[in-house]
């Protein structure tokens, strides 16, 4: 038998230093965009009730990792962030009717198909969002907070596509069609099968102007000029407010000049049951996978009996992580600065010294040693390092030359620099 | 300019698929030779080529290692994964059928432990589970198909028949039709978005010269 204790389970994975302090450093980029926003964090338990995700569109059953309580209680780790933060808002906050903003940060776990699309099973979120604020306005926020994030945490070339489901909606609205015909037409689209829709769309009571427009909504891509487009033909109220809405949620990005990093996709109607509006998703050179989404679910907070707008978004935090180091951006990296080792007897001096140095912001690592250890910061790559001798000597050692001095000496000026040593 | 990468399924399609791109402009005469390279580049429109297993192509455009694919819609089933199915070509028309002995034809529903050999379990199960509302086992095999029922190893097979001539030959008959399955142009979600334009202006070559 495979012996279990050396391993860690599918779709779980260690993460260690430098990927780690990576990691760190995009979750504090992508977290100071949301907070200098106005977006506050707020912090949920890994698990929760599985009746708070029961019934949820994308969220089956068998992806959440379940178990009991003592008292037979079926509970999940949360599959997702979102959800508890809607259930806080209808149980917890004052709904005052003005705007809410929250963030997050934290990992889900779903039980995913590893061999299949690169999931991991427990992956890192972050995320906003903006309850209470039914306007374009918001839905903007949301996609111009994220394009933020994204330029903070290093990302230059990337691409958020935006769609309406409720554009779609409003073309089905009339039509009677059998539910599981509607599903695979709804698969069609969101594959850009033109073939496949046409097959399907030969049997349906739909007129050839409508159809006209599903194939259009099914391979088009563009800016505002596929929103004029789109306009002429005639419509009903639904698809109308939704290329509206659409419309002035790409003015508000052009205002921030940010319509370079958008494009329009109405065939991007993916989770219907979920969401009620805008719906985007981000994506970059380096990952086969988005790399953020969200989008309008004005519909979730009626499972905790509340009735509350609401548009959001969530980064893949390793995904983000993982683009940007394909795309070998920069950071600053972790390092060990200095390397103090000392005799037994200097010990007091080594401490006093160890603490000015990391006090002026240093990486400074300690050592007893009888004699120097030239070896270990070769190993470690630690560019100087300070040997307190046992008969009073200093010696500084810059990897290649050493220097001696008296402890006296190198507290007495005024800045001890390694990079001076 | 990145490198496109296009991977094609090793064997027929590929060979199809090659001369498809070399009339719409691409330098991949290289590919018509006998050679055992898995990979070539056309420098001129900065494309590469690569020869993979069929059923991994799906997987090689999922994760983005390349991002178009021409493959078989049978595989596109079987893997079901999520890529953009952009153009169907009009070469490589088959159907997948459910096959056995003549004397099985309307006797499927009556049978209760119906045993189905098939190299592609999952459209099997779908089929049979998803849309008759039957419970099947499965027998996964990978060649040869024909054979199970002629020896007693399963009722039926779920296969791709296109001319129908194996199964003629060894005494099956085609009891249902599954669906069509034809060659797809199929591309990686962030490519299609990040590469539109060189994507589009291939797709519109082929499609010219192929297309559907």
């Amino acid at each position: 038998m495979r012996k279990l204790s050396i391993h860690t389970p599918e779709g779980v994975q260690d993460t260690l230093f430098e990927e780690c302090h990576h990691k760190r450093l995009v979750e504090s980029d992508v977290m100071n965009v949301f907070e200098g926003c106005g977006y506050f964090e707020v912090e949920t338990p890994s698990y929760e009730y599985y009746d708070v995700f029961d019934g949820l569109d994308g969220i089956e059953a068998e992806k959440c990792f379940r178990f009991f309580d003592r008292q037979g209680r079926i509970l999940t780790l949360r599959p997702d962030l979102t959800t508890p933060i809607s259930r806080i808002m209808a149980t917890k906050l004052e709904n005052d009717g003005f705007p809410m903003r929250i963030s997050y940060l934290g990992n889900a776990f779903r039980y995913e198909d590893v061999e299949k699309g690169g999931r991991q099973r427990e992956f890192t979120q972050s995320g906003i969002e903006l309850l209470n604020d039914p306007s374009s306005e918001a839905d903007a926020e949301i996609i111009i907070t994220t394009i933020k994030a994204l330029l903070a945490a290093g990302l230059e070339e990337f691409k958020i596509e935006i769609g309406q489901v409720m554009f779609f909606r409003g073309l089905m609205e009339e039509a009677k069609i059998e539910k599981n015909l509607m599903a695979q037409i709804v698969d069609c689209i969101n594959m850009k099968d033109g073939f496949g829709l046409n097959a399907l769309l030969e049997s349906i009571p739909l007129s050839a102007e409508k159809k006209e427009i599903l194939n259009q909504i099914t391979l088009a891509s563009g800016g505002a000029e596929l929103l004029d487009q789109l306009a002429e033909y005639p419509l009903n109220a639904t698809s109308r407010g939704a290329l509206s809405n659409l419309k002035e949620v790409y003015g508000i990005i052009e205002e921030y000049g940010f319509e370079k990093y958008v494009s329009i996709d109405l065939g991007m109607i993916q989770s219907l049951k979920y969401y009620t509006g805008i719906t985007f998703k981000g994506f970059t050179y380096g990952v086969g996978f988005p790399i953020c989404g969200g989008g309008r679910y004005d519909k979730l907070s009626k499972k905790f009996g509340a009735e509350i707008s609401a548009t959001g978004a969530a980064i893949s935090i390793s995904r983000l992580a993982s683009s940007l180091y394909y795309q070998k951006k920069d950071y600053e990296k972790v390092r060990e600065d200095v390397l103090i080792a000392y005799a037994e007897n200097k010990r007091k001096e080594a401490i006093f010294l160890a603490d000015t140095l990391r006090h002026d912001g240093y990486c400074v690592v300690m050592k007893k040693a009888d004699a120097p250890d030239r070896e270990y910061i070769a190993k470690r790559e630690i560019p100087s390092a300070i040997f307190l001798l046992e008969d009073g000597r200093v010696e500084l050692f810059d990897g290649t030359e050493s220097e001696f001095t008296t402890y006296e000496e190198l507290i007495k000026e005024e800045d001890i620099h390694p990079c001076d040593i | 300019m990145r490198y496109i990468t296009v991977a094609l399924a090793k064997g027929r399609l590929s060979k199809l698929a090659i001369d498809i791109f070399i009339k719409a402009g691409l330098q991949c005469e290289e590919m018509t030779k006998e050679t055992r390279k898995l990979i070539f580049t056309d420098e001129v429109n900065k494309f590469k080529f690569i020869l993979v297993k069929a059923s991994d192509v799906p997987t090689y455009v999922d994760y983005g290692a390349a991002d178009i694919g021409i493959v078989g819609k049978d595989t596109l089933l079987e893997e079901g994964r999520n890529l953009y199915e952009l153009l169907t070509l009009s070469f490589g028309n088959c159907k997948m059928c459910v096959c056995g002995l003549p004397q099985m034809k309307g006797r499927l529903e009556h049978i209760n432990n119906i045993r189905v050999a098939t190299k592609y379990p999952k459209i099997a199960k779908e089929y049979f589970e998803m849309q008759k509302g039957q419970t099947i086992e499965i027998i996964k095999l990978h060649g040869s198909i024909e054979l199970a029922p002629l020896v007693g190893l399963s009722e039926v097979i779920v296969d791709i028949v296109e001319s129908g001539q194996t199964l003629k030959e060894n005494g099956l008959t085609v009891l249902e039709e599954i669906c069509d399955i034809s060659a797809r142009f199929v591309v990686n979600r962030v490519s299609m978005k990040m590469e539109r334009q060189r994507i589009e202006t291939l797709m519109e070559k082929v499609k010219e010269i192929y297309g559907a």
